[in-house]
């Protein structure tokens, strides 16, 4: 417990740094006392604007977005045993990617509640369907994941397809297929809260079976837990989890890989614990690479997803040389 | 308290891989099930087991107490416990990490932690075993026989009636082997009743009360070992 009870206390240093970095820092330098007035008394000025209603939108979405992705990740890596869950190598976020497609070329409104929950739809049922696979008795790691990039390559093709066809600028583009959390107000943040409060539900709700499923579907089921409805489930939590994060920033790779690594080497194999501190160390992950996103070649910015994979494909070879 | 195997078949499209079998497992009794390889033994595990469902016939429990409502259907998980052919080594998890798992509960949900009446169950099955030494290790790191006494430990904590094993000896050397089929043994004499599936025939000989034949998906013979040994070994 005593662990657990460190970790948590880290992470919450953490969050702190990282919310302050993100409101206080950024291309319009302001003097601390603004930000002190500002944040602490609530006086209004241009900088209180800029706090309030452009840096922290965006950290939150930052914070949601690694939330949603590390949890996914974990459901995927825990239901299906294989060390290669991620919602993108799956396919699971492909459907969203999609939508994010159409969303660009004007084919559907691009933003609000509706937006979300299409997004979210599109990729449940993408997951749904890798989810039925992967319940197949003959099925191997290696198999599942080939068929999960199969996926995930097709929906991708079919994204790209989409924004060439309706000249979609390239400048966008690159912002779809790498994620970025530029413009991000609250009008975003907002209609994604209650699709992810589900997703979640979902996750912690099934987080308790995911630890016997680690013994194999035949010893589950004897346990009394139906491995088919444990992964439907998982699968279905990640599917809405990924979706959003895909409505709300783009595609971010890497990070519903690597959350859970982190997170085992601190919190042990608990799978609720697990669920649980992927949420917060995912939330984390997203929140410094925006900052690093937004800040590191100042005024111009860097797509996200292009620092979390700079940043989590080396830790995953060093990862992958130490534990798999 | 036995569980009756009755005239369960089993097919893949028209072609029988079960056919008509008929098979008791009871407490205080050892049986192998015996047979060559694709004769249908593993099939039949999970059959029972419930990891395939099978087209007719029925496998049912019955409790010998009395004290239950007959017209309830018993449920054949509730008193089985499995080792399974393939267990996939669970990744990352110490020894005592898996025990724990034998006492899960799936309807406690997230709020699941071992209550004292566990701990008990798993401290007995943890010195039944005799598995102390590698309780803190990865189970990645164990050999072959110690994986196998894990699994038996987490079969007894369980403490489920009987018990359901398939080809757990393949793995083992000649002594291994024995030492387990001798505890096996005990743990009959002492009121559990064991399936085992091999195809160890001269284990099933020296061990088994009974010996259940399959032979391309039905029941040869099924019956004690001077009996086997007249019927296949003249």
């Amino acid at each position: 417990m005593n662990k657990l009870t460190l970790t948590l206390g880290g992470l919450c240093v953490l969050f702190m740094v990282g919310i302050f970095i993100g409101i206080f820092l950024g291309p319009t330098s302001m003097p601390f006392r603004d930000f002190w007035d500002a944040v602490v008394f609530q006086k209004d000025g241009p900088h209180s604007v800029i706090i309030w209603d452009l840096r922290l939108p965006r950290v939150i979405a930052a914070m949601l977005v690694g939330m949603s992705l590390g949890v996914a990740g974990a459901m995927i890596q825990l239901s299906t045993r294989n060390p290669l869950g991620d919602p993108q190598i799956f396919g699971v976020s492909g459907g969203a990617a999609i939508i994010q497609a159409l969303g660009f070329a004007g084919v559907v409104t691009f933003s609000g509640f509706s937006f979300v929950v299409t997004s979210a739809a599109a990729a449940l049922i993408g997951s749904i369907f890798i989810s039925l696979i992967s319940s197949r008795k003959d099925i191997g790691q290696a198999r599942l994941a080939l068929i999960g990039i199969s996926v995930s390559a097709i929906s991708v093709a079919i994204s790209v397809g989409i924004l060439v066809h309706s000249r979609v600028f390239t400048q966008q583009s690159l912002v779809f297929i790498s994620g970025s959390f530029a413009n991000r107000g609250w009008h975003d943040v907002m209609p994604a809260l209650p699709i992810i409060a589900l997703g979640m539900i979902l996750a912690f709700s099934i987080s308790g079976r995911l630890n016997i499923l680690i013994l194999g579907d035949s010893i589950a089921r004897n346990m009394g837990s139906s491995p088919e409805t444990t992964r439907i489930i998982s699968f279905g939590a990640a599917g809405i989890l990924s979706g959003v994060a895909v409505a709300i920033g783009g595609l971010i790779g890497f990070v519903g890989l690597l959350t859970p690594y982190i997170v085992r080497l601190f919190v042990g194999n608990d799978s609720r614990v697990l669920v649980l501190f992927s949420a917060f160390v995912g939330s984390i992950l997203v929140l410094f690479a925006d900052q690093v996103a937004r800040l590191a070649l100042m005024p111009s910015e860097i797509p996200v997803g292009m620092v979390t994979t700079l940043i989590g494909a080396p830790l995953m070879i060093v990862i992958a040389r130490r534990i798999l | 308290m036995r569980i009756s195997v009755e005239n369960v078949g089993f097919y893949i499209s028209t072609k029988p891989i079960i056919e008509n079998v008929t098979l008791m497992i009871q407490t205080g009794s050892f049986k192998c099930l015996v047979g060559i390889n694709g004769s249908g033994k593993s099939t039949l595990f999970n059959l029972i087991c419930g990891d395939i469902t099978f087209e007719n016939g029925f496998i049912s429990v019955q409790d010998d107490s009395g004290s239950r409502d007959e017209s309830l259907p018993l449920n054949v998980n509730d008193f089985i416990a499995i080792i399974p052919q393939h267990i996939e080594d669970p990744p990352n998890l110490l020894v005592s990490d898996v025990i724990k798992l034998s006492r899960f509960k799936p309807d406690s949900g997230i709020a699941w932690q071992l209550s004292q009446e566990d701990k008990e169950a798993i401290n007995e099955a943890i010195n039944k075993c005799d598995i102390h030494r590698f309780l803190n290790r990865r189970f990645e790191s164990l050999s072959g026989g110690e994986k196998q006494r894990v699994w038996l430990a987490f079969c007894l904590a369980q403490q489920k009636p009987l018990l359901l094993l398939d080809e757990s000896l393949s793995s083992l050397d000649f002594f291994t082997k024995h030492d387990y089929c001798g505890f096996l043994k005990e743990l009959v004499v002492e009121g559990k009743g064991v399936l085992l599936v091999t195809h160890d025939i001269e284990l099933a000989r020296q061990y088994a009360d009974t010996i259940a034949v399959l032979n391309k998906g039905k029941i040869v013979f099924d019956g004690n070992p001077r009996d086997f040994e007249y019927e296949f070994m003249r």
